[in-house]
């Protein structure tokens, strides 16, 4: 026996009051109390869904704050499950043939900077370096949002915000020290003083690059993390 | 002591045998199909099944895909291939112990 509109928006209306932050989970949930009652409709079909709710599905999540309890558990795994991934993505820069690149980049860009005198290619230099990552990510992250949407239709997943904030915080930080470095560097460089303090066009460049990369970041973290996280 | 206490300990290792046998199954089919399997006898808590599931799904043994099922989304587990090998470290695991239990309960048998 199918469920009427009426009952469907009670089974809702019951797990927003759980407060659950996961949209995995409330899916789970909705599915879960949808299946049992739609079963013991069979056995009584005057069976209320509120009754079937607090009579028969909460005990068997453990009483009142079973529900909370699963919640609370699925969220850890969660966040055990965020930190283990920030941290391999974290090494992998160091791993393998990735640490040859790497290297390999920073050894030019730092070779270029010591030593030109060019100003064209020291600003090149600047703007390729907060540049030509974005583009890499936003590519990717434009490749995978569309596999995610040609295989896997309805697929959503949605994670405690504060953890994927605090590694992005952590990512904003080291651009922000990596900028903070550069410009130690050029700061005798009265060319470039001069167009990095009295330009209004560059800085607006630079801030305008620095808002597009956060705003990336924060998109692929959490739509990384939301879609692949629990199933790698 | 009830059922579902003895039961607590196992519950990984049931989970993980009936995905073995089953390509996928989501989490109201695996609570049904132990209550159908042993006729009623055990009955697997959706309290303690979820945090499993989830458990095993973060740690790699299974993973998710999901489907529109009526209108809704159902959540499909499966064996990853390391499930699939952590199930058969468990069952063996498992069957040793009774083993054990059956010749502490019963020494004659043991003797045999």
């Amino acid at each position: 026996m199918k469920l009427t509109v009426e009952q469907h928006e009670q089974v809702v209306f019951y797990l927003q009051h759980l407060d659950i932050d996961s949209q995995e989970l409330f899916e789970e949930f909705y599915d879960h109390i949808v299946c049992s009652y739609e079963t013991q409709l069979q056995k009584e079909p005057e069976l209320e869904i509120k009754t079937h709710i607090w009579h028969r599905l909460q005990p068997e999540f453990g009483g009142v704050g079973g529900f909370k309890k699963v919640i609370k558990k699925h969220e850890k795994a969660i966040g055990w499950n965020v930190s283990k991934r920030v941290f391999i993505t974290g090494l992998s820069a160091f791993k393998g043939i990735n640490l040859l690149y790497s290297l390999g980049i920073f050894l030019a860009a730092w070779g270029l900077m010591a030593t030109t005198q060019n100003l064209t290619i020291m600003v090149s230099l600047i703007i390729a370096c907060f540049a030509l990552p974005m583009a890499v990510v936003i590519h990717k992250h434009y490749q995978f949002k569309k596999s995610i949407r040609e295989n896997k239709p309805g697929y959503y997943r949605n994670l405690r915000n504060s953890i994927i904030m605090t590694y992005s915080t952590i990512s904003l930080y080291l651009l922000y020290n990596l900028g903070h470095l550069t410009y130690r560097s050029l700061e005798n460089h009265i060319e470039f003083n001069q167009l990095y303090t009295e330009v209004p066009l560059f800085q607006a460049t630079l801030i305008g690059l620095a808002a597009l990369y956060c705003y990336t970041m924060l998109t692929v973290m959490k739509h990384d993390f939301k879609t692949k996280l629990l199933t790698t | 002591m009830s059922s579902s206490k003895l039961l607590k300990g196992s519950l990984a290792t049931i989970v993980l045998k009936l995905l073995e046998e089953n390509e996928k199954m989501y989490g109201y089919e695996i609570t049904q199909r132990v209550k159908e399997i042993t006729a009623g006898e055990f009955k697997i808590t959706e309290g303690a099944l979820y945090p499993t599931l989830h458990k095993l799904e973060a740690e790699g043994m299974l993973s998710t895909e999901t489907q529109k099922v009526d209108n809704r989304i159902r959540k499909y587990y499966s064996l990853t291939k390391e499930g699939n090998a952590e199930a058969q470290t468990k069952v063996a695991e498992l069957e040793e112990f009774l083993l054990n239990l059956q010749k502490l309960l019963n020494p004659k048998l043991g003797m045999g």
